[in-house]
């Protein structure tokens, strides 16, 4: 369904076949038609970018995890490509309504809403939302529509224009990275609400049933539920400590000498109220939380809430990240880019190189939780020095200089994820080339860094990345969580056996593969045609990474060199197909069928 | 002495195959050790329901889950 903000027109279109057979759908939908109908230089927060909400062939059916959704668009942030998933019940009900993807185009000239209930479908005015928190007008929204109605909402961070404001969902689960809020905020879509009472046909439906049962029983039997149940991404908090991965005071460290604060049974014990589940999920790593300390209820914090709002700025009660956690849902901010932005400021301010002149008289010390919710607020309203985070840590070191660069912690502009990579070669890799910017979820690749030994910068790493690439963000084209196979150890031979059983089409997993690898060469080109000079630079991480050796913790005195970051990029470009300014081959996209539409 | 039950998960059953029986009066992590499991790989230690640090001592009758990731998070 294609929706002129501009004009106010929708209208419906039926599903592209040859869409859904080379790109399978969710993030291949998305990359393929942001790359096909976007003009080169498509202005981000302009007329011309498109927000793309995609569903997947998996989406919504009774398969494990069958929740996620993908909103996609050309990045304000980084200038290049942006998709990011959101788990929760959106994707089911777009199913359920008749829709694969909605395609938004154009401003619309007043807040407005999308109203969606089966075939009915209409902008709705939003001017009274205009303004609010996400979780207070997906509260408004459920209440005058009806609970069934599912919803997705931006903040006033998005309405302002902070970069990484992300898109809200089921009262705390965010498509959060490289501001797909913000881009639907500068179209002015507040909302989007959607009912579907109708259903999903399937090719063979026994055959459907009786995998979809082998999948259930299968997650329901791991050794490994009890566990993620129990603590969902927070049971890592401490092995991250442990390993020196857990980022610490704007990843100078990668131990947090108060971790045990963050530690998920803590949290588990003392603020989780009950477990909460995205659609079709059968291990539920969703904790909803009560802290009494700040009286407010908040879904986490995730694994990278207590990682960047935690460790990195150096808070250590469960109940001040979960507050600030609070703080960032209701503006709509990402977490991981705001927690990143204040640590950055924190640091500068450590180093002297701003002063209580930047800041409005803050004292910006490491720790201070109220310091942490000040500039929270001030970046979601875009005042003082919160003007200058609001546009991300590379911006800000551009402002305030004197070396600060070096310790922006960015790759594309996109701040990183919760890992501190200078002793995990694979993990850094995996930043250094993700698609969106350094975000893990394309690849993680600590453990196997851990595996085979942490400071080999060897050619199988690469290799790991790369098949990392292709496995991952494949979950967010069939539209459902890869956390099944990470945690639960799912067998990945599922997968196509019941995508075959959904689509009546007979498809391998190496096949699954390529069409991900697909999908990875035309984000890569999108890169190349809309970022003047894109190569090789555009993948170094951070200066830090080879400059400052890792101050404390089990990886103190860590750091890689400067010529084993250039080896790790020969070895992934080479093994990738890619010049060694990192631009795809006229052969590569050749065998992988995007010879005709990609012209770089 | 009554006995400590230890259950690896997933990808650490390269190390250890089956659930084992072990002594208690040391740490998880001088268990790991023993059996030549690499710490840095369990992710979460689960002792009787509950998530414990590698330092935990080990009670008689725990039941200890080894749990790692398989992929990533």
């Amino acid at each position: 369904m294609r929706v002129d903000l501009t004009r106010g027109d929708i209208t419906k279109e039926p599903l592209n076949p040859e869409l859904a057979r080379g790109y399978l759908g969710g993030r291949g939908f998305a990359a393929r038609i942001l790359y096909q109908d976007l003009e080169k230089g498509t202005d981000p927060l302009g007329l011309g970018n498109k927000l793309i909400v995609a569903t997947g062939p998996l989406s919504g059916l009774l398969i494990p995890g069958a929740g996620k959704t993908t909103f996609a668009a050309k990045s304000p942030a980084t200038g290049g490509y942006a998709d990011s998933s959101a788990g929760g019940h959106l994707c089911a009900e777009m199913k359920y309504a008749g829709y694969d993807v909605f395609i938004f185009e154009g401003i619309s000239p007043q807040p407005v809403y999308l109203f969606v209930d089966d075939g009915e479908v209409e902008l709705r005015e939003a001017s009274r939302y205009w303004g609010q928190g996400c979780i207070t007008v997906e509260k408004a929204l459920k209440e005058g529509l009806g609970e069934e109605f599912q919803i997705v909402t931006i903040g006033p961070a998005a309405e302002r224009g902070v970069l990484f404001s992300c898109v809200s969902h089921d009262f705390g689960r965010q498509a959060g990275r490289a501001g797909v809020g913000t881009v639907m905020g500068a179209k002015r879509l507040k909302a989007i609400a959607v009912r579907g009472t109708k259903s999903i046909p399937v090719a063979d439906l026994d055959e459907y049933h009786r995998i979809s049962r082998q999948m259930y029983d299968a997650c329901k039997a791991s050794e490994a539920w009890e566990a993620w149940t129990r603590l969902g991404t927070s049971g890592v908090n401490m092995w991250s400590n442990e390993v020196g991965s857990f980022p610490t005071r704007n990843f100078q460290s990668g131990a947090f000498e108060r971790a045990e604060g963050l530690k998920g049974e803590l949290m588990r014990e003392r603020i989780v109220i009950t477990d909460k589940a995205c659609f079709g999920c059968p291990s539920p790593c969703g904790k909803w939380s009560h802290s009494k300390k700040h009286k407010v209820r908040v879904e986490g914090p995730e694994y990278e809430t207590a990682a960047l709002l935690g460790a990195n700025v150096a808070l250590s009660d469960i109940e001040d990240v979960a507050y600030a956690n609070y703080l960032c849902d209701e503006y709509g901010l990402d977490t991981i880019s705001a927690g990143n932005a204040i640590a950055f400021a924190m640091e500068c301010f450590e180093k002297g190189i701003i002063t209580t002149e930047e800041t409005d008289g803050l004292e910006l010390n490491f720790g201070q939780a109220k310091v942490v919710f000040a500039l929270l607020e001030k970046i979601a309203k875009r005042e003082g020095i919160g003007d200058i985070l609001a546009q991300g840590v590379k911006h800000a070191a551009h402002v305030w200089g004197k070396g600060s660069g070096d310790f922006a912690v960015q790759v594309k502009g996109l701040e990183m994820s919760g890992y501190e990579s200078r002793s995990a070669p694979a993990m850094l890799l995996s930043y250094m080339t993700a698609d969106v910017g350094a975000h893990h979820n394309r690849s993680w690749a600590i453990t196997y860094d851990l595996e085979v030994g942490r400071d080999k910068v060897t050619e199988d790493k690469a290799a790991k990345v790369i098949e990392l690439q292709h496995i991952r963000p494949l979950f967010d084209c069939l539209g459902c969580c890869r956390l099944q196979w990470v945690e639960l150890g799912l067998d990945l031979g599922y997968y196509p056996a019941i995508l075959k059983a959904v689509t009546g089409v007979d498809r391998s997993w190496d096949d699954l593969l390529k069409i991900s690898e697909r999908v990875w060469n035309l984000t890569r080109a999108f890169w190349v045609r809309e970022v003047e000079g894109f190569g090789r630079e555009w993948d170094y991480p951070p200066a830090r990474t080879w400059k400052e050796p890792v101050i404390s913790g089990p990886t103190e005195g860590k750091f890689i060199s400067r010529e084993d970051v250039e080896k790790l990029l020969d070895m992934y470009y080479a093994q990738r197909g890619w010049d060694k300014n990192g631009i795809p081959t006229r052969e590569k996209l050749e065998e992988l069928g995007l010879g005709d539409l990609v012209k770089i | 002495m009554k006995r400590v039950k230890v259950v690896p998960v997933g990808m650490l059953q390269r190390y250890l195959s089956e659930a084992v029986t072990a002594n208690p009066g040391q740490t998880v992590h001088q268990l790991l050790e023993g059996l030549g499991i690499p710490p840095d790989l369990v992710a979460v230690v689960l002792v009787n329901g509950r998530q414990e640090p590698k330092s935990y001592l080990l009670q008689e009758d725990d039941q200890v889950k080894l749990v790692p990731l398989v992929g990533g998070g």
